[in-house]
């Protein structure tokens, strides 16, 4: 039931005579602008998303090349129960892999694996020992 | 535990993990360091995040945690530039380079309509007269708002200016204009609280450091994830990759990583970590899996570091009550709503992208009037075989006896929980 009314949502009336505002250039306001293209029905060109920085994605950042290092603030780690993000990723074409969604292009990392090994340290936890025991 | 998961989080407003927990909770147990790195928790962070993340991850078993996801490149490049492509394509315009200072409300007849957008660009100040057709969806908070840059020879300070803080300081306006957009405060006033230092580290032609983990580990680069050291006095963690930009050389390797305790001297350097530039935090990180001092030297003068200082990382995480945070359409907006991590979304937690795209998608969604469900939250915590589970591994427990059974709810504490939890049992 609840499957069939999110497949069968007609566009919400009126929708092309409004306009949205999108405060913010991070992934939420990306994600809300596809939300209304896409689902809504929106017109697109009805849609104006305002970022004071000169590239959007906010904390999904990654820039740099070889010559001046790398670089990103951060990763995030992504688990298949977070069903709004694929829902939105599913919809999204890559831009190096034709016919393919950014949706098809994750990945699952081994991670048990290293979570359980031990370096120099007490076997038990699934965490990752240093050289010195900090604390008794 | 047990009786965290019984109490709803209305009891346990402005509560943090150490108000629960015992001391013993997180010196000892193997839980609480899985937990904490994998999540970035830390004692002091708010107790009702962590019953979230406790009932809305219940299903991943923290000694095998299969299902965790990576984008093939970095998140930008995997994520955020295809969609902005994506969106450019069908005619969204973007403004970049644009600040916005100001959302102007007006309250009337029991409705609330956001009137008018202030914001200033390279061509000066504007300001936008709104209708109720103009709908406004407002990002009020971000966790790297003010992040300032370091690299391998520079120290990066923590940015601790109050009185202009982007997003936060829109979202400030308009708190002390109304209660019902929440109280940013409880977020913003602790930057040694709220803030850390991340690096990012990329090393060309010395394969010393990564053959050497995966000597030690047996594990090839890009097959773990974020690992915590648990003896740095910073509480470093790292995670080893092998490509994550499409440019990148096969011989030119990455890695990234944060610390959490900014007020404890390192063990190789010396100083706080705010205090070190990017070569001194990558030399700690190696000597603390097990380099020595020439291997150091030589890894570290083949390497380029960027580090970021970002005062804001897990204010998101600060002990609050529920209504802090705006709800994503607060009571009586008719074209204003809120996104993001510092939005209240009920029973979903922060700190993870999915956070934000729900938000989004209950914006777009509630005030574009569209009738579309939303993608329910899972309640795996309703699956009797996911709660055995969890019983299982918190008791540390193979098999149920009898006697264990009959000690769980013999609990003078837990019987009353369990029946007021099945009294207000309701079907979504």
């Amino acid at each position: 039931m609840r499957n069939y009314a999110r497949i069968s949502a007609p566009p919400p009336e009126g929708i092309e005579r409004k306009s949205a505002h999108i405060v913010g250039g991070g992934i939420a306001g990306l994600a809300a602008a596809v939300f209304l293209v896409d689902d809504a029905h929106m017109p697109a060109d009805r849609i104006t998303l305002y970022e004071a920085l000169d590239v959007t994605g906010g904390a999904l950042d990654g820039a740099g090349d070889q010559q001046t290092g790398y670089t990103a603030r951060g990763d995030r780690e992504q688990h298949e129960s977070m069903e709004c993000l694929w829902y939105l990723c599913g919809k999204i074409p890559s831009l190096e892999s034709p016919g393919m969604t950014i949706l098809d292009l994750r990945v699952e990392r081994a991670r048990a694996h290293q979570r359980q090994v031990q370096i120099d340290g007490k076997p038990g936890g699934a965490v990752f020992r240093g050289r010195r025991a900090h604390v008794g | 535990m047990i009786k965290l998961w019984l109490t709803p989080e209305e009891k346990l407003e402005n509560q943090t993990l150490a108000d629960w927990f015992t001391p013993d909770f997180f010196s000892k147990s193997a839980f609480w360091y899985v937990w904490s790195s994998m999540y970035a928790f830390w004692p002091d962070h708010a107790l009702i995040e962590g019953r979230r993340y406790l009932l809305r991850y219940s299903e991943i078993n923290p000694a095998n945690l299969h299902g965790i996801l990576h984008y093939k490149y970095n998140q930008y490049d995997s994520v955020a530039k295809p969609i902005h492509v994506w969106l450019e394509r069908h005619g969204v315009r973007f403004r970049t380079g644009t600040i916005v200072t100001d959302i102007e409300t007006a309250d009337k007849d029991g409705e609330t309509l956001a009137t008018g957008l202030k914001f200033r660009d390279a061509d000066g100040e504007h300001r936008l007269r709104l209708t109720r057709d103009d709908l406004v969806f407002f990002t009020n908070g971000s966790l790297v708002q003010n992040s300032t840059h370091g690299d391998t020879n520079t120290v990066t300070k923590f940015d601790r200016n109050a009185a202009d803080r982007g997003c936060f300081t829109v979202w400030e306006k308009m708190a002390a204009r109304s209660p019902k957009f929440g109280k940013p405060e409880v977020f913003l006033s602790n930057v040694d609280r709220s803030g850390w230092i991340s690096y990012y580290v990329t090393i060309k032609g010395d394969a010393t450091f990564f053959d050497y983990m995966e000597a030690k580990t047996g594990n090839a680069p890009n097959t773990g994830g974020l690992t915590a050291i648990v003896d740095s006095p910073w509480r470093l963690n790292f995670a080893l990759f092998s490509k994550t930009f499409p440019d990148q050389p096969d011989a030119v390797q990455t890695l990234q990583g944060y610390a959490q305790i900014m007020t404890k001297p390192g063990s190789y350097i010396k100083k706080l970590m705010p205090e070190c530039t990017g070569a001194e935090i990558f030399g700690e990180l190696l000597y603390h899996c097990g380099l020595d001092d020439d291997q150091i030297k030589s890894i570290v003068s083949h390497s380029i570091v960027h580090t970021y200082a970002m005062p804001y990382i897990v204010a998101e995480f600060m002990p609050r009550r529920v209504s802090d945070r705006p709800k994503v359409i607060p009571d009586g907006c008719v074209n204003l709503a809120f996104l993001g991590q510092f939005a209240e979304v009920p029973g979903e937690v922060v700190f993870t992208t999915e956070c934000s795209v729900r938000s989004a998608m209950m914006a777009a969604y509630g005030l574009s009037g569209l009738k579309k469900p939303m993608i329910p939250l899972p309640e795996s915590y309703f699956d009797v075989r996911v709660l055995a589970l969890n019983l299982k591994i918190m008791g540390s427990k193979e098999e149920f006896t009898p006697e264990d059974l009959r000690a769980l709810p013999a609990s003078e504490e837990i019987v009353p929980l369990i029946s007021q939890v099945l009294n207000s049992a309701k079907l979504p």
